[in-house]
């Protein structure tokens, strides 16, 4: 395992941990921002660039999310569009019990591939 | 127990989260459940994250109100704000998504139809353009608004409140 790499933005917290085999994005706190996609993007294409370049498998983790605007959900679809039209593979987790995560996210199986390249999980 | 509450919020980006929380405070004096008070609490955010984005504040006491009213089965948020001749545009666009988001019998559908549309446009493109679908779909409301004849325009949405969403039943 790698050093973490720590991205903070006001209230949301990015972490980004390279394993043998995985990425591992993890998401805390609040995404608030106005555009919080200037923070946001450059960090999930530079994931997106590693996780192809090494061919490693993303795990992106929302369950300690607490709250995230419209326009936060807005560049992960843009990442998600754009891993379903390369090679990437991609697992996204989030929290079932919490009915915001399991709406918000359930909308997102619209990304799933058949061969589990891309996958959204509530655990 | 207040039935209703007013916020007057200051053009500051910074006070959306302020109004927030103490919405969520006021809420939750309700007996409502966590999921219903997060919800409702998206919905104050997203119109208040609007009335910031398109609303007229050159006049420096120009801000935007926030109403909150909970009855037995609906909880109304009323967001105003001033706008100018250059907000027009906008309320055309406001006025066709409403439209729009009307034309499905389930909001999941329309939800669904807008993150297909997003995903396809540039990343560099700030516009989210998915705040009152998400209102409709997870938020459960019914979004409307009107222009009064002092340029204030005022958005709001009837979200139901069933019997699961309150602690107390």
């Amino acid at each position: 395992m790698k050093k973490p790499e720590l991205f903070t933005n006001n209230f949301l917290t990015i972490q980004v941990v390279e394993h043998k085999d995985t990425i591992d994005v993890r998401w805390e706190g609040k995404s608030v921002d106005r555009e919080p996609s200037k923070f946001i993007s450059p960090i999930l294409v530079k994931v997106l660039e590693m996780a192809s370049d090494l061919n490693k498998r993303i795990i992106m983790d929302f369950q300690d999310m607490a709250y995230m605007n419209s326009s936060t959900i807005t560049p992960i679809i843009k990442i998600l569009e754009r891993a379903k039209k390369g090679m990437t593979k991609i697992t996204i987790f989030y929290q079932k019990s919490l009915k915001w995560q399991e709406l918000n996210f359930s909308a997102l199986k619209i990304f799933k591939t058949k061969d589990n390249r891309l996958e959204i999980k509530g655990l | 127990m207040k039935k209703s509450i007013e916020f007057n919020v200051k053009p500051d980006w910074d006070e959306i989260e302020k109004v927030r929380n103490e919405s969520a405070d006021f809420l939750q004096s309700h007996e409502l459940s966590d999921n219903t008070i997060h919800s409702l609490s998206m919905i104050i955010s997203e119109l208040i994250e609007n009335g910031l984005k398109y609303g007229d504040f050159t006049n420096g006491n120009n801000k935007v109100v926030v109403h909150i009213n909970v009855a037995t089965h609906t909880v109304t948020v009323e967001v105003e704000n001033p706008v100018d001749k250059s907000a027009y545009k906008h309320l055309t666009k406001l006025d066709k998504t409403i439209q729009w988001i009307r034309g499905y019998q389930d909001p999941f559908e329309a939800y669904i139809e807008r993150i297909k549309a997003v995903s396809k446009k540039p990343l560099h493109d700030t516009e989210s353009g998915i705040g009152l679908v998400r209102i409709a779909y997870e938020g459960n409301g019914l979004l409307d608004f009107f222009v009064a004849e002092n340029n204030l325009i005022n958005v709001s949405v009837v979200s139901n409140i069933e019997r699961e969403d309150r602690l107390s039943l």
